[in-house]
């Protein structure tokens, strides 16, 4: 049924645009009305408004704002999209005919704001001169282009074994408190001076946790080239289901620019919850955990919209860090094994690696970049080559290691390396490493240099190393014969205070 | 002197041994050393002739390796000549590749930012005018222009097409016993037309219904009616913010 009209001639609302001015007449026109029936948690149940649309945007008599969640023969669920309680039952209900947007550009750099783009850092509101549809569709594959350049996280894991290229989407997955946001956290705050535009979206978690974050970010000025989108764990499940995609939307508009962007969801389990419970609320039909059908196309939606375009489409790219959270390590549930697909890779926290001290606590073995690898530099690339297959093999050696056997020269030695490579692998939180770091610890126990010094020293000697390569002017194209020199001449100087 | 033949042979005897003592003694190491220097001056010919004759062939490989190594350097000249045209032609290439690409990019920038900002602009122009027509409006609304809006509704409302009158109807019937509509004036309007507006919405409805008048200026001049789910507008404001979502829509 089509309800509006304009001198008796029925007007669709995408035609609305093609109103003929010649044709005009002032004169009576009809529109809908619909009545809330009911009203809690965050939702909205209205009768009436039989033309309404999906992801349209609906008012209310007192100012408030509504999105049409779901639509039903007699009834549609609408989210609320404001926190006022003046919503009562029977109240009515207009169309607006407009899509959720969202403020974007220039002036959300170094802002905390929500999934509508109010300000939550207390500063005064945005000077939006742009706005960008919250849901909008990925980029053809058309306009779409290879992942050719890396995207340096500063650890020292992802980055030599785990490479991520600009446009990759790579998973962070792990039991809680493993370190998933410190890592995420760590790729944030290394994008410094290298031109990356950051955009920071926690859903549902504590308050606590959302002001470290931020002053985190802050105090390691990083704040100036992020957003921090939040989403509260008190918030209405509506703002934990949007703010993912705000955002993205933020991103969005940097990558059509030609801007490289870097997104991270932290983390997406919550956000299928509140996508579940307002599912539930809105009477659909559960399906496995709970969830409804459509929940991998929710998760689907978002990350696709992460890409590189080609240069005729501006060039940018948008990598995107979604973070999901696995309850005893078990990766074949619902939500972790649809990301795990829809991604390009993943980082798997394993919590027996925390609790061993193994920080960061990644498992080597089960993660994987399945399309970095391709926009790795080559002298990282090649330095790296083999340690990721040496030390699983040492793992596999430890292992047996344990028996307390009698072992050849050969194994020993492997073991002895292995230790040493783990030790050096350690790294702490929030210390993210440049590449030219990277390059100098593969070439440093990829030539030997560090053979015969203990493991605990020769991170600490590496750590001396790292602190002299900004201001030897050493880069990731200077000849590998350059490096070996400059490498074995810092750690011999380091060997002096030892001696 | 009268010849002694004794002394004679003792004269001779005396020379022979003196022969004998100066061949042992002086002509066989003088004849010893010339011959070792002969032997020297010989071996010193000889090895001067070898040296010469090496040197000789060592001039000869100098030479040889000399136009060998310049043959050498002319090639690699040549070569790395070659080369240098390539490396330049294919850096040239590849800065014209980057160079196009970045154009490209920013022409696809600059076109992003200008229809952001012409969009922008239009927002605002829109906002601004509609915002300016709304402001005339109101100074120039007064209640003769509600009562001949509301006369203008009246018989828009009898002349409703077929579709929109069953709509309207079908919104009527809807309607609990009891319930009312709701009639919404810029300003008061008078018993007589009040009358006239509930008589027609109830023929249009085809249902006898109550109505409730109320006022609201922000109606500018115009009234709106709600008659179950739905709304019949036909007042100032709505139709501004009509035609603002046109021209958002348009944008």
């Amino acid at each position: 049924m089509n309800w509006r009209f304009l001198n008796g001639k029925p007007i669709m609302p995408d035609k609305l645009a093609a109103v003929n001015l010649q044709d005009y007449r002032f004169g009576l026109r009809l529109s809908e009305r619909g009545s809330v029936a009911g009203i809690g948690d965050g939702i909205a149940l209205i009768r009436g408004l039989p033309t309404a649309r999906l992801d349209e945007l609906i008012s209310f008599d007192d100012g408030s704002t509504g999105l049409v969640f779901q639509l039903a023969k007699d009834m549609l669920g609408a989210i609320l999209l404001s926190q006022s309680q003046g919503v009562t039952a029977g109240m009515s209900v207009q169309h607006t005919g407009r899509k959720l947007e969202i403020g974007v550009g220039e002036v959300l750099l170094g802002r905390v704001v929500d999934p509508l783009g109010k300000p939550l850092d207390g500063l005064p509101d945005p000077d939006f001169s742009q706005f960008n549809p919250l849901e909008a569709a990925a980029p053809p594959i058309i306009e779409r282009d290879f992942v050719k350049d890396p995207l340096y996280t500063g650890n020292k894991i992802v980055d030599a074994l785990i490479p991520i290229g600009k446009g990759q989407r790579q998973l962070i997955i792990g039991d809680d408190g493993t370190g998933k946001s410190t890592l995420a956290l760590d790729a944030v705050i290394n994008q410094k001076g290298r031109d990356v535009r950051c955009i920071f979206v926690l859903i549902g978690q504590p308050r606590s946790s959302v002001a470290g974050t931020i002053e985190t970010l802050r105090a390691a000025g990083a704040l100036d080239y992020t957003v921090v989108v939040v989403a509260e764990a008190n918030a209405l499940p509506g703002f934990r289901y949007l703010a993912p995609f705000a955002g993205c939307a933020i991103a969005e508009h940097w990558m059509r620019l030609g801007r490289d962007t870097l997104v991270v969801y932290d983390d997406l389990t919550r956000h299928a919850q509140s996508y579940r419970e307002l599912s539930l609320l809105l009477q659909r039909p559960p399906g496995r955990e709970a969830y409804p059908g459509d929940i991998f196309y929710l998760h689907s939606r978002l990350l696709e919209r992460s890409t590189v375009l080609g240069l005729s489409s501006g060039g940018g790219s948008m990598t995107a860090l979604p973070i999901i959270e696995t309850r005893q390590g078990e990766l074949s549930a619902y939500i972790p094994t649809n990301l795990i697909s829809i991604t390009d890779g993943q980082i798997y926290f394993e919590s027996k690696l925390f609790a061993a001290g193994f920080l960061p606590a990644i498992d080597i073995g089960r993660s994987v970049s399945r399309i970095g690898g391709k926009a790795q530099h080559e002298a990282i690339k090649a330095a790296s080559a083999r340690i990721r297959l040496d030390y699983l093999q040492f793992l596999e050696l430890e292992l047996f290691a344990r028996f307390g056997a009698r072992l050849e020269a050969g194994v020993e030695e492997k073991l002895r390396h292995g230790r040493l490579l783990r030790e050096i692998l350690k790294q702490d939180r929030l210390e993210p490493l440049s590449e030219q770091a990277h390059l100098a610890w593969l070439l440093a126990y990829g030539e030997g240099l560090l053979n015969g010094i203990p493991p605990e020293q020769a991170a600490k000697r590496l750590h001396r190393v790292f602190e002299q390569l900004p201001d030897s002017g050493l880069k990731l194209e200077t000849p590998k014969p350059k490096w070996l020199v400059k490498l074995k001449s810092w750690l011999s100087e380091a060997h002096e205070p030892a001696a | 002197m009268q010849l002694d033949w004794t002394t004679f042979i003792l004269e001779i005897l005396n020379f022979l041994v003196l022969i004998w003592i100066l061949q042992r003694f002086l002509y066989r190491p003088v004849l010893d050393l010339l011959v070792a220097r002969q032997q020297k001056i010989g071996e010193q010919s000889a090895q001067a002739q070898a040296m010469r004759d090496e040197a000789e062939t060592l001039r000869r490989q100098y030479e040889s390796r000399l136009a060998d190594w310049r043959q050498e350097c002319e090639n690699s000249r040549r070569q790395l000549t070659e080369e240098l045209a390539l490396l330049k032609t294919q850096e040239m290439a590849n800065i014209k590749q980057a160079l196009a690409g970045e154009e490209e990019k920013m022409q696809v920038r600059n076109a992003t930012l200008l229809a952001a900002r012409e969009a922008e602009l239009l927002r605002s122009a829109t906002g601004q005018a509609y915002d300016e027509a709304a402001a005339m409006l109101k100074r120039l609304a007064s209640k003769e222009l509600t009562e001949r809006i509301a006369g203008l509704f009246l018989e828009d409302l009898a002349a409703l097409p077929e579709n929109e009158r069953g709509a309207l109807s079908k919104a009527g019937k809807a309607l609990p016993e009891n319930a009312s509509m709701t009639v919404v004036s810029a300003h008061p309007l008078d018993p007589t037309l009040r009358a006239a507006i509930e008589t027609g919405l109830s023929a249009a409805a085809g249902k006898t219904l109550q109505a409730a008048f109320t006022e609201d200026p922000m109606l500018i001049a115009g009234l709106c009616a709600i008659v179950g789910e739905c709304q019949l507008h036909v007042n100032l404001a709505d139709e501004l913010a009509f035609f603002k979502r046109q021209t958002d829509h348009a944008r």
